[in-house]
């Protein structure tokens, strides 16, 4: 009898301990949240240089990074490879110049500084809408003590990522790509990283070989800024629930005659891009789906355009938008 | 959605390592990943000996289950379709690759692809309902008569392959412009850029 009485209160502790437990999702909610917007403010403001690996499928890359932080607009980056041919990113003053092996590429602009539409990270009840957000405990990335937290998507039109944030500020130091499937898509980790109280400005000098006149020879292209579309004879009817509408410019190519139009769509994590470019007796670059690394890729021709849909999202997502695009010539004219 | 980055991390995943028994039980049972699935194929295309035993774990689960079992068994099927796809001319080479991220999905996985039509009678993941049908269809059909396997019409559904120099720059100028604004609207601003950096450096296919 005794014995029954005790099992008896030991269900009754199970039972009342139940209710906390479930109570406590929602505040873990909170919690990733909060370590989120942490590591937002923390990639816009900190300087920091470091070394870290890029792992995409077979693919393994070692990769140096100096960063400058100032907020929105005044950050500035220069990314190096470690391992294979050079190839380094600067992003200053509003620029992004690439030094690839076959393209050196610059881009120039303000989109930086454009207001952003839509900063759904900024929106927290917006991003929750469809993604879930975890904690998932404590590990330690590049010697350092991070806090794990999960971004899942609630349906599969969109990828999850896994957080490792430094627990002194919220940098991230390792973050995983996970597919529909959740297996892992993309990888990186820093295996040394240091925060600066500054960084000198030669850090972000564009590379040497980006000389100014370079654009007029072959393999060098520079790109240049887009213009805002307000007439279209393009629509995309149909996007996967989330995503919004937060770009939609025209831009030449310095190189050629065509004049492409760039819609951009977002849902606050994954951005899609649909480039839309009219086809002038040359072959499409690319009909069906394609992988480009961790993106997906869908094309097909509609009334003599190339219409290419990109994106860090599942394979399904950009065949949808795809399937979804009208062209409505007369809606194009002025 | 669960996550499988543990998992994952400890499978093995040289092309080179033995073909577990488990692991061929499990392709004949149809309970492997996709992943799993293109991995076990290639290695049994090298492995003489596993080829032989997954034809009889195959005899033995369709004996099991009941099914038809030939009365004459065909043990070469595999070696055949292996021959008509070694057979298969190989694409012609280009003056200029194209940049290392371009990579149409059709070129890539077809053989592993059509083997696996041949032989379990899996859909493809690349099927589209937007695509015109392609001769891959027709092949389905087909597939229950052993001989002649119709392999080559699908073969030749490969990419076109438009003037190197223009393309470049056009791929460039849409990756530049799209992770540009990945960059900002992203949960990390850097992995927009680290993608463009590790695409250039993938071997061209």
């Amino acid at each position: 009898m005794k014995r029954r009485l005790l099992y008896c209160a030991v269900l009754a502790l199970a039972a009342g301990s139940l209710p906390p437990l479930s109570r406590s999702q929602p505040a873990a909610a909170e919690n990733a949240r909060h370590w989120l917007e942490r590591m937002l403010d923390s990639t816009q403001t900190l300087n920091y240089e470091g070394t870290f690996i890029y792992v995409q499928g077979p693919h393994v890359e070692a990769m140096r990074i100096v960063h400058s932080g100032g907020g929105p607009g005044s950050e500035r980056q220069r990314l190096v490879s470690l391992s294979g041919p050079l190839r380094e990113i600067v992003v200053a003053n509003n620029q992004v110049v690439c030094l690839l092996p076959k393209t050196q590429a610059t881009f120039g602009g303000d989109y930086r500084r454009s207001p952003f539409p839509l900063s759904i990270p900024r929106e927290p009840g917006r991003l929750e809408r469809h993604y879930e957000l975890q904690m998932l405990g404590e590990d330690r990335v590049a010697g350092l003590d991070a806090q794990v937290i999960a971004i899942k998507p609630r349906d599969a039109w969109r990828f999850g990522y896994r957080l490792w944030l430094d627990r002194r500020n919220g940098l991230a130091l390792r973050s995983v790509l996970l597919d529909e499937r959740g297996y892992p898509v993309e990888q990186l980790m820093f295996t040394d990283v240091q925060i600066k109280p500054q960084i000198d400005d030669a850090a972000f000098a564009a590379p040497e070989t980006a000389a100014p006149d370079a654009g007029s020879s072959v393999g060098n292209a520079r790109i240049p800024p887009g213009e805002p579309v307000t007439q279209s004879a393009w629509r995309v009817e149909q996007l996967p629930e989330g995503f919004t509408q937060v770009s939609h410019n025209r831009f030449t190519e310095a190189s050629g005659h065509h004049a492409t139009e760039h819609i951009v769509f977002a849902d606050g994590l994954a951005t899609i891009s649909v480039f839309l470019e009219r086809l002038e007796g040359e072959p499409p670059l690319l009909q069906g789906s394609s992988q480009l690394g961790s993106m997906n890729a869908f094309g097909t021709v509609i009334d003599g355009h190339q219409v290419l849909v990109v994106g860090e999202a599942p394979a399904a997502t950009v065949q949808r938008i795809a399937a979804s695009i009208q062209y409505r010539p007369e809606a194009g004219k002025p | 959605m669960a996550d499988k980055t543990a998992e994952l991390a400890s499978a093995p995943l040289a092309d080179d390592a033995p073909i577990a028994a488990s692991q061929l039980s499990a392709l004949v049972d149809d309970e492997l990943a996709d992943m799993e699935i293109n991995l076990v194929l290639r290695r049994l295309s090298r492995d003489h000996e596993a080829r032989d035993r997954w034809e009889r774990y195959h005899l033995i689960s369709d004996v099991i289950q009941g099914h038809h079992v030939p009365a004459a068994l065909d043990t070469d099927f595999a070696a055949r379709i292996r021959q008509v796809i070694e057979a298969e001319p190989l694409p012609q080479p280009v003056a200029k690759p194209l940049p290392a991220w371009y990579k149409p999905v059709t070129g890539f996985g077809l053989a592993a692809s059509v083997v696996l039509l041949a032989l379990f009678g899996l859909k493809l993941n690349q099927t589209d309902a937007l695509q015109p049908a392609t001769p891959l269809a027709a092949t389905t059909a087909n597939l229950a008569t052993p001989t002649p396997l119709p392999i080559q019409a699908a073969a030749l559904t490969r990419p076109v392959t438009p003037a190197r120099e223009p393309v470049e720059a056009r791929l460039t100028s849409y990756l530049v412009n799209h992770n540009g604004y990945a960059s900002m609207s992203g949960v990390n601003g850097v992995l927009p850029y680290v993608r463009m950096v590790g695409y250039q450096s993938q071997p061209d296919r």
